[in-house]
């Protein structure tokens, strides 16, 4: 037993050898192509785009019971400074008084709603337009979940693009401008831009904008901030420049509006449906549309409220994984193949090793440290010296995902960076391990074809029969 | 953890100690590059302001006086006071002064520029090793806009960085030197150097007659994205060259690809005149959703009488997008002289919803 043990270790080392190869490569690329983001960007410059006309953004942000802030977040979104606007609020059936707070703020006025909409939703009760800022439209529909009021909302949508986001995100008035550029150097193929999302716990928020970015002093906010930091600008820029990006996070995403419908909308039969998005891109466009392009715009910026509670932590983390899992699944046919560029030959690989296999490679190694231990075959010093290179090691991820925070944006202060580089030093004895285990149970759930939350598993492979139609020029 | 044994078959080779060693000295290396960081931001802010102390009350007396001799005389010295970090800085501010200005006090400013040798110390900065000061150069060459740089700036089409060869590009586009036109046509037909539609804008501000045959070489070519940049391109060159309309009429009635008919559509809608409503009244019938919607948007810009009859049939066409697109048009044409009479006939007969739509959306926004 003890020898079978040994060899289990022999591939664990290999596995976490060839992770930070990899991900240390990609933070690498990072900060080379952010220091050239950073030094292109003066704040006072602007960078012409490739287009003399601005393209036309609706901002969707579905609502469920938020009728609290419904009204502070949809003056926030109004708030952007791109001119082309429209913002679309999807109310999805709530229960509360969202929409009475919608109509009593913004003096709505119903909209003839005829005409076949673009994708199938949930029944809509009615579209409105606001006396009080034309821009504003809302949606009332009957329950239908997430995905169903995003795709009700881009159903009427009239812009090219869409912003997918949540009414509780906090969108920097400039967001939309620069995740728009894309588009503006890649009018033709471009299909998507992902913003960064940041974690807002600890800064100071005004009127739903952050106006002064600080890091919770509690571990599990700060070390969120890191986790962030270090998943969006370590990785995303990587996987951005080599067209790799598998994942536009829903909290904040543009979308070339007409190959969303061409796609069939978001889907509803996955807890990651904006990863799952992303990923139907590159699998149903590139084949046969090679430059179809998924970007990241790390400048532009959405901050939101991360989990403040270990419960809520590992809700949102199971949920994930199983989204994960869920679209590995459906898009397991893009792993290794060239023909979906390096999303199928390098980042699925990357996701399917380090993401999807990772927690139970960890776990594993945790079981074999507690067998050895009871077995009294474990030598203490040896098992010390290799926490220690882990530890070590992982804090070259953080530090070096910090180095391309201040390379490019600066956002936090002296006493920020050191609580941050403090979190980062013990994150391995509690964050870490609490991810693997969370990330192990939503594996063991989708493994006996459950989910957190949501029954069984739908089959999920019909949302890749729509047609692959491809999608119209841009103007200029 | 797991890795017990491993260590402890590792360790008569030290593995552990040297893994430790460069992960730690990697972490403090990145660590160190954060201070460094932080500490140069602060550097530049400082640079910047300095910068802006020394060159802005100079932009400020030219702005007032109009006086070039003496701007001549005070920017160059200022210029080669400043160290490695202050130039670009300096360019910026000569970029943005360039885009602030009337036309007569940019054409003084650049001869400015030129005698007092910052044209020279531009193009002397598109060799610089580093991939960002050449584009930042290239950039400043093209807001000065003076066209002994456009040699310099061609020489940039080749450049390693893609970065650097898309700003040397945009500067072409902004000296608008038909000298460029040959090196650009190439670029962008066979779409390598930089992105095509970057190219096609580059070009589309040069214009002139030069430009025109590029295009139309460009509609014909099989690469789908070439073509879709070159009737943007026919349609921006309308005015100077004569047979873009109606190019941009054949290929809208015949090009396979339905995402260059639309492009095609659109184009016409800026060229305007000639063959160009009858073309699209005849893309309103089209079998795809994008040139329909493409083309009723496109009438609504003309002042074509014969375009009523079309765009009302398209206020029920099944495409919620073409049937209000068709009736925002038709409200667009019912403030024309021509058009006019006919729009409003139409609208006022017309019980099809997009045309409520239209109408609310109108009343709302007014």
């Amino acid at each position: 037993m003890i020898a079978a043990l040994q060899y289990i270790s022999y591939g664990i080392l290999v596995f976490f050898l060839v992770y930070c190869v990899a991900t240390v490569t990609l933070l690498a690329l990072s900060v080379r192509e952010i220091s050239w983001y950073a030094r292109g960007q003066q704040p006072t410059r602007t960078r012409p785009g490739g287009l003399a006309h601005q393209a036309s953004v609706t901002l969707v942000a579905p609502a469920y019971n938020e009728e609290t802030l419904i009204v502070q977040s949809a003056k926030a979104f109004l708030a952007s400074d791109y001119e082309s606007l429209e913002v679309i609020i999807a109310n999805d059936g709530s229960r509360d008084e969202t929409f009475a707070r919608l109509d009593e703020a913004f003096d709505l006025v119903q909209l003839p709603l005829r005409g076949r909409t673009a994708l199938p939703t949930a029944p809509i009760r009615g579209f409105y337009i606001s006396r009080v800022d034309p821009r504003l439209r809302v949606v009332d529909k009957e329950n239908g979940g997430r995905s169903d009021a995003i795709n009700a909302g881009i159903s009427l949508a009239r812009s090219e693009l869409v912003v997918i986001t949540d009414a509780d995100s906090l969108l920097e008035p400039e967001a939309i401008r620069r995740a728009v550029r894309p588009f503006e150097i890649h009018p033709d193929t471009c299909m998507a831009v992902g913003g960064d999302i940041r974690v807002a716990n600890g800064s100071k928020i005004v009127g739903g904008q952050v106006v002064t970015p600080a890091v919770s002093t509690r571990g599990i906010g700060a070390t969120q901030v890191l986790e962030y930091l270090r998943g969006f600008l370590g990785t995303r820029i990587a996987w951005s420049e080599l067209n790799g990006m598998l994942i536009v996070s829903g909290a904040f995403g543009v979308f070339r509006r007409d190959a969303v419908v061409a796609l069939g909308g978001l889907s509803e039969q996955t807890l990651g449906e904006d990863m799952e998005l992303t990923m139907r891109i590159h699998h149903l466009l590139r084949p046969e549309w090679r430059e179809a392009r998924v970007e990241f715009a790390p400048d532009a910026v959405c901050w939101t409220e991360a989990p403040g509670t270990m419960a809520g932590l590992r809700s949102q983390r199971v949920r994930w994984h199983a989204g994960l899992l869920d679209n590995l699944r459906i898009h397991w046919r893009m792993l290794g193949r060239p023909r979906f560029g390096a999303a199928g030959t390098v980042a699925m690989p990357y996701i399917v090793l380090f993401e999807a296999a990772e927690p139970l490679v960890e776990v594993l190694g945790f079981a074999i440290v507690i067998t050895l231990i009871a077995v009294n075959a474990v030598n203490w010093t040896y098992l010390a010296a290799f926490f220690l290179v882990a530890v070590v090691t992982s804090q070259v991820l953080n530090a070096t995902a910090l180095l391309i925070e201040e390379i490019g944006f600066r956002r936090y202060r002296w006493q920020d960076l050191a609580l941050l580089a403090g979190w980062g030093l013990v994150e391995a004895l509690w964050f870490r391990p609490a991810l693997a285990w969370w990330r192990l149970k939503a594996t063991l759930l989708a493994l006996s074809g459950r989910r957190p939350g949501w029954g069984t598993i739908p089959r999920g492979a019909g949302i890749l029969e729509q047609p692959t139609t491809v999608v119209a020029p841009l103007n200029r | 953890m797991s890795g017990a044994w491993v260590l402890q078959v590792a360790a008569p080779l030290r593995l552990t100690f040297w893994v430790l060693a460069v992960a730690g000295a990697w972490v403090v290396f990145m660590m160190a590059l954060v201070v460094a960081r932080h500490v140069e931001w602060a550097r530049a802010a400082r640079h910047r302001a300095r910068v802006q102390a020394e060159l802005g009350p100079v932009f400020a007396r030219f702005l007032e006086s109009d006086d070039h001799a003496r701007l001549a005389e005070e920017l160059r010295p200022a210029f080669l006071r400043m160290n490695a970090a202050e130039r670009p800085v300096a360019a910026v501010l000569v970029t943005e002064l360039m885009g602030d200005v009337s036309p007569w006090q940019k054409e003084q400013l650049r001869s400015t520029f030129e005698q007092s040798g910052i044209v020279e110390l531009g193009e002397r900065g598109t060799r610089r090793r580093s991939p960002w000061r050449r584009a930042l150069a290239c950039e400043m060459l093209g807001k000065i806009g003076t066209s002994r740089s456009v040699p310099v700036l061609l020489a940039r089409l080749d450049d390693r960085r893609p970065e650097v060869r898309m700003a040397a590009v945009r500067a072409l586009g902004d000296i608008r030197s038909p000298d460029a036109v040959p090196a650009l046509s190439a670029a962008f037909l066979e779409g390598r150097t930089a992105p095509t539609n970057v190219v096609g804008d580059a070009m589309r501000r040069i214009s002139g007659e030069a430009v025109g045959p590029t295009f139309e070489r460009g509609v014909a070519l099989p690469d789908p994205i070439i073509r879709i940049a070159a009737c943007f391109g026919l349609g921006a060159t309308a005015g100077t060259h004569g047979a873009a309309v109606h190019r941009l009429a054949e290929v809208l009635a015949s090009d396979s690809d339905p995402r260059v008919r639309s492009a095609a559509a659109s184009a016409l809608g800026l060229a305007g005149g000639g063959d160009a409503p009858a073309a699209l009244i005849a893309a309103t019938a089209d079998s795809d959703d994008r040139v329909r919607r493409s083309a009723v948007k496109a009438l609504g810009r003309f002042d074509d009488p014969t375009s009523t009859d079309a765009l009302d049939e398209r206020t029920e066409d099944e495409d919620r997008e073409v049937a209000i697109r068709s009736a925002e048009a038709l409200h667009a044409l019912a403030k024309r002289p021509r058009a006019g009479e006919a729009a409003r006939a139409r609208l006022e007969s017309s019980s099809a919803w997009a045309v409520d739509y239209a109408r609310t959306i109108a009343e709302v926004s007014a």
